[in-house]
């Protein structure tokens, strides 16, 4: 049985193909999206990292509570106050604090993660194309769900923004 | 572009064509096993059984660059309500005191645009023709556009982990000074 050959004659001086895999790309075309995919490849580098350290966060933070939790308050000095005083928080407060903590560290994470996997597709796609392997449509694919995660993100920091500014 | 196939018209087209496609192809009866052989044989595939072949190839990448299109509209919305949100906040409070809100509506700004001329591009790589093939130069120009949004992204970040770190070790040096 013969190939289907998945190529389709330019039109308009474009190039045209019926697959992504074997898109022709100029190397203009190829220039582009390498940029693309280093820079995308450090934004993600970059959001591991801060996920990491929002994690992090969490973890002190829960361990802060509960260490705190399991002692017993000291009775304050006269003569010196302490420093600083956060005031009351409420166990439910806290939770709650750690719980967005947690979502928000692991949201960031995870897109880093997505944003990493789909700039190295692209990166394959220009430099090590291999026949049969759909490096193109899977990059495209991971930066769908790590734009969807993104943008779950951001709602959740408009709906904070929005929240505090009706508190105000 | 040809009417939508039977099934049993495809199968033996997706074996060759898609391997993660292959186990959901019914196994051919003998008749048809016969008419794959004499196909063959002779070496001459019927053209309009290609086409469905081609078009199931350009399914998938289709349907990529489409969930592409539909994140990208999401972030753009997501990213002009925390623009609008912000610059609410900026007019309601006068300019007192908003100095993150007007960075935060500012950012937000400049990321909705090349988010959606991000979309638009992408969106159109599917739409050269009646039987639309996949547009290259769209394809790179959209993606183009997406390295501004992670430009700037990017900067933003390094830039609040930056100052992030730097707060820390200031106030970590101030505590242990006192």
């Amino acid at each position: 049985m013969s190939s289907p050959d998945p190529t389709t004659p330019e039109r308009e001086g474009r190039a045209l193909a019926r697959d992504l895999a074997s898109l022709p790309l100029d190397p203009k075309d190829e220039r582009a999206i390498d940029k693309t995919a280093r820079w995308m490849g450090m934004l993600g580098r970059f959001e591991v990292l801060s996920g990491a350290l929002v994690l992090l966060l969490a973890v002190v933070l829960s361990l802060g509570w509960g260490f705190s939790s399991m002692t017993r308050p000291e009775v304050e000095s006269e003569t010196t106050p302490p420093l600083v005083r956060l005031g009351e928080v409420s166990s439910l407060q806290m939770a709650i604090a750690i719980g967005l903590t947690i979502v928000v560290g692991g949201l960031v994470l995870r897109a880093g993660i997505l944003f990493t996997d789909a700039a190295e597709d692209l990166e394959h796609h220009v430099h090590a194309k291999q026949e049969g392997v759909p490096y193109l449509e899977d990059a495209l694919l991971t930066l769908a769900r790590a734009f969807v995660l993104d943008a779950l993100l951001l709602g959740l920091v408009t709906l904070g923004l929005a929240w505090l500014g009706s508190l105000s | 572009m040809t009417a939508e196939p039977d099934e049993r018209e495809t199968a033996p087209f997706l074996l060759t064509t898609r391997a993660g496609e292959a186990s959901a192809a019914p196994t051919p009866s003998p008749e048809a096993a016969d008419a794959s052989a004499a196909d063959e044989r002779t070496s001459s595939a019927p053209a309009g059984s290609e086409e469905v072949a081609l078009e199931r190839l350009d399914r998938g990448g289709r349907r990529a660059v489409r969930r592409l299109v539909l994140a990208l509209v999401l972030e753009a919305l997501v990213l002009a309500s925390l623009a609008g949100v912000s610059l609410g906040r900026l007019v309601r409070d006068g300019g007192g005191a908003a100095g993150p809100d007007a960075l935060i509506g500012a950012v937000a700004l400049v990321l909705t645009l090349p988010t959606i001329f991000g979309a638009y591009e992408l969106a159109r790589v599917g739409r050269a023709g009646s039987t639309p093939p996949l547009d290259a130069r769209r394809l790179a120009r959209g993606v183009g556009h997406l390295r501004t949004l992670f430009i700037v992204k990017a900067t933003v970040l390094f830039t609040t982990l930056g100052l992030g770190c730097f707060v820390f070790s200031l106030l970590a040096a101030l505590l242990t000074a006192l």
